[in-house]
């Protein structure tokens, strides 16, 4: 197999939820001698945008997308070691924080997103379910978080999400970080009216938000 | 512009209010008890509230409409009533109206005793007797005690109210008295014979639909039945909408609570008179309903059942009088509320769990409430276990295209060969379609191959789709493929009646939701297809549903068909066990303590479950 099957090989794996085939192939690339950060950008990303969109147009759904982000991860495992060998590191896209707020337990949608956020290249940290305010600004302060990403799944749970941003707001330290807001009932109105910065309908919609935010972060800054 | 009034008519009738401009069109019906069901709590989130403005200028369409409506029944002047501000002016129609939605009702009247198989035990006694007033000055003795003595039953507890008749009543009545004792307390004195009189309701108080049944409670017979939508469905048609509206203030759960009450004795009226019972003859009153339904109805806030971790107020069961109440039966009748088992495992499940009598069987059953809060309870008599599933809405047609709700009009059957065949509610033209035509056509398109068991609605099916389906497959304006089910000239509104690929993945979680409390319960109890002797399909929306179909979809597990059954409204039917049978109110206790109720989400194994169950299963 020459370089092109390889990473070609990884793009197809990723579409067809092939685990095992990924693995193979990721192990196939580091023996030929590839650079593990191509067989990622070149190869795994590339079945990963491709898989986002079709999740976009539904065409695929959770389970698909879900199966698409198991093969990456597991190629992540192998490539990983070899990408720190090499002294290199993956370039980080940001820092993000990830949470269910205080009074819901839902984690699905909140862990898929911080799955997606992985596979695009960002440092994610999970604070799980049920999270008090204080805990969401302790570890954005403590990462250096681009993104405080907040999930609710409940109509009764989607005041905890001001309550964040008011408390972010207390501390002085709102226009550190970027806080976007999703799960099944929250709309574009209830995070403008929470004057949280955006709010992503699906987990893909999240992730995009994310980077565009993170872009333009970095773009503004000196 | 705003600070002018403006005159709102609801067509057909030409009721009118007069707002300020500005009111939403959904607030204006409101204030003359016009009930537009606002299924999303007002929020621009789903179609349910929508509207046509009729004459005068339609307001701009906002980009909720835009999104929830389409560009096209914008331009026909539908608005979403949630968020049209008025400025003008206007006549509006609201459509679907409430009116017309005849839904099919689970009232089904007759003989208790004989459907349940309990005797006929209420607790309510009525007993005949011919007392005297003390007659003699040196007797040490009192109109109270000289009518007890002749009632020979002990007697502990006799209400003021009762208290007050008893010297008019005792001198004037020349053919006798009436007592009517429950347990040991005096209920009610009445003149005369009234023993073959005694009457009681049992109210089954859904999130959507309330029930409430008349009883004979000298016989164990039904005689009149009345079914109406929760009017709180105006302020949010789930049940975590409305505990949303509830904390918001205190004003607003007093508003669902005066709702719940009007409207039960509303139903208290209506079936009383029809079957030609005075109101002061029921007796006693048996409620069941989720746990925000039994908290609204007592006027508990239930915001803290919105909130992990779900705790309710109040478990146990309870005893209060229809005075208390402001429930309008006899003053003094007791009304019981059966217990909770957990937030969101209320006391329905309790009353399925007593008429379904699985809490005795050998082998293991399952008994499925599907509904936008479902639940499902495991076991045997060696024990229970509980969940809740929440499907959402969509089951109900709800955040469906051309979803509707099992109405006049509705598609709630369906068939697929070479072409598609449906029947619709009423026998008329479509108007869209319902949860039970909504499963059938997904289980016809599955067979079909026109959807694959990820479920994707393919643009170009397969060679062995027949040309008959095959032209039914079309894309909408942005691209997504859909599915015509009815075409638009065989449709009310002209309109193709579709199925959208959004749809179809609504539909899947929904039934994600179902399959995977289903399949959780049956790991955690180590019961595999094989061992369940028996699932039971309960609810409003359980009944109607195709077997065959909720099978081929995935939203039950794959069992011989013979071991489905439908058990109607088994929620219903506790709570009116309950009203005939002492012993079976008080099992209610019992089985309350009994039930494990299991968390769904903090199980680690959930997620894959879940995601297991989105998909449908291969053939």
């Amino acid at each position: 197999m020459n370089r092109e099957e390889i990473l070609e090989g990884l793009k197809q794996a990723v579409l067809a939820y092939d685990v095992e085939g990924g693995k193979g192939l990721t192990r196939q690339a580091l023996d030929s001698g590839l650079s593990p950060l191509e067989a990622i950008d070149e190869g795994l990303s590339k079945g990963i945008r491709i898989i986002g969109d079709k999740f976009q147009t539904m065409e695929i759904f959770l389970p698909e997308l879900m199966m698409a982000a198991k093969v990456f991860l597991e190629a992540m495992k192998i490539l990983e070691p070899a990408i720190l060998a090499l002294g290199e590191s993956r370039p980080k896209r940001g820092v993000a924080v990830i949470g269910t707020v205080k009074g819901d337990v839902h984690s699905i949608g909140k862990d898929l997103y911080g799955t997606l956020l992985k596979v695009s290249g960002f440092e994610v940290h999970n604070l799980g379910v049920n999270v008090h305010p204080g805990k969401f600004i302790e570890k954005a302060v403590e990462t250096g978080a681009d993104i405080v990403g907040l999930s609710a799944l409940m109509t009764t749970t989607m005041p905890g999400m001001r309550e964040v941003v008011e408390f972010f707001q207390a501390k002085g330290i709102r226009d550190k970080h970027t806080i976007l807001v999703g799960g099944g009932p929250v709309t574009e109105p209830f995070c403008k009216k929470i004057q949280a910065d955006g709010y992503g309908e699906t987990a893909q919609d999240g992730v995009e938000l994310a980077s565009e935010f993170v872009q333009r972060r970095r773009a503004a800054r000196p | 512009m705003s600070g002018h009034l403006v005159t709102i008519r609801f067509a057909p009738d030409g009721q009118q209010v007069l707002v300020p401009a500005g009111t939403t069109l959904l607030r204006a019906a409101q204030q003359v008890g016009r009930d537009i069901v606002a299924t999303c709590g007002a929020r621009g989130r789903c179609r349910s509230c929508r509207v046509k403005v009729v004459s005068g200028t339609a307001p701009p369409a906002g980009l909720a409409d835009r999104i929830q409506l389409g560009e096209d029944e914008v331009r026909e002047r539908y608005r979403l009533a949630c968020q049209t501000a008025v400025a003008d002016d206007l006549t509006v129609l609201i459509a679907p109206a409430l009116e017309e939605t005849a839904f099919q009702i689970l009232a089904g009247a007759g003989d208790l005793r004989r459907a349940t198989g309990c005797a006929l035990d209420t607790g309510v006694r009525k007993i005949f007797v011919r007392p005297q007033p003390p007659s003699q000055e040196d007797h040490q003795s009192s109109d109270l005690e000289e009518l007890l003595r002749e009632v020979v039953q002990p007697v502990t507890e006799v209400p003021l109210q009762v208290l007050r008749t008893v010297p008019s009543l005792l001198r004037s009545a020349s053919d006798g008295l009436t007592v009517t004792l429950f347990d040991q307390g005096l209920l009610a004195l009445e003149p005369g014979d009234t023993r073959a009189r005694a009457f009681g309701v049992a109210f089954d108080i859904g999130t959507t639909t309330v029930v409430g049944y008349l009883v004979d409670l000298s016989g164990g017979e039904v005689v009149g039945t009345a079914s109406s939508l929760n009017p709180q469905s105006a302020f949010g048609g789930d049940l975590m909408s409305r505990i949303a509206f509830a904390q918001e203030s205190p004003s607003n759960a007093r508003q669902l609570h005066a709702r719940i009450l009007q409207l039960l004795n509303g139903q208290i009226e209506e079936i009383c008179a029809k079957a030609g019972v005075s109101r002061d003859q029921v007796y006693k009153v048996v409620a069941v309903g989720n746990t925000a339904m039994h908290h609204l109805f007592l006027g508990i806030d239930p915001t803290h059942v919105g909130q992990a971790p779900y705790a309710p107020s109040v478990r146990r069961s309870l005893r209060v009088t229809a005075r208390e109440l402001g429930l309008r039966v006899h003053p003094n009748a007791p009304v019981f509320l059966l217990p909770l088992v957990a937030g969101f495992v209320g006391a329905d499940t309790v009353g399925m769990v007593l008429s379904t009598r699985i809490y005795e069987s050998r082998g293991t059953r399952i008994a499925v409430d599907i509904g936008t809060n479902g639940e499902v309870v495991i076991g045997s008599r060696q024990g229970l276990t509980a969940c809740s599933a929440p499907a959402g809405p969509a089951l109900e047609g709800a955040q469906i295209q051309c979803g509707m709700r099992g109405a006049h009009g509705a598609i709630d059957r369906v068939w697929m060969d070479r072409d598609v065949a449906y029947h619709v509610i009423g026998d008329g033209p479509p108007l869209g379609v319902c949860g039970s035509g909504l499963l059938d056509a997904i289980a016809g398109m599955l067979d079909a191959g026109v959807l694959d068991a990820s479920g994707r609605l393919h643009p170009e099916p397969p060679g062995r789709v027949t040309d008959g389906l095959r032209r039914r497959v079309t894309a909408l304006p942005g691209g997504m493929p859909a599915f015509v089910l009815a075409w638009g000239a065989e449709t009310a509104a002209g309109k193709d009646i579709l199925l959208t690929q959004a749809d179809i993945r609504q539909v899947q979680l929904a039934k994600g939701a179902i399959k995977s409390g289903i399949a959780m319960l049956q790991r955690l109890r180590e019961a595999p297809d094989g061992r369940i002797e028996e699932l039971m399909l309960a609810g409003g929306f359980g009944n109607y549903l195709n077997i065959r179909s909720a099978i081929r979809i995935g939203l039950i597990p794959s069992l011989p068909q013979d071991r489905v059954s439908y058990v109607g409204n088994a929620a219903a039917l506790g709570a009116q066990m309950a009203l005939v049978s002492e012993t079976e109110r008080r099992r209610a206790d019992d089985l309350a303590h009994q039930i494990r109720h299991i968390s769904l989400a903090d199980h680690p194994d959930f997620q894959d479950v879940f995601l297991e169950a989105v998909t449908f299963p291969e053939v």
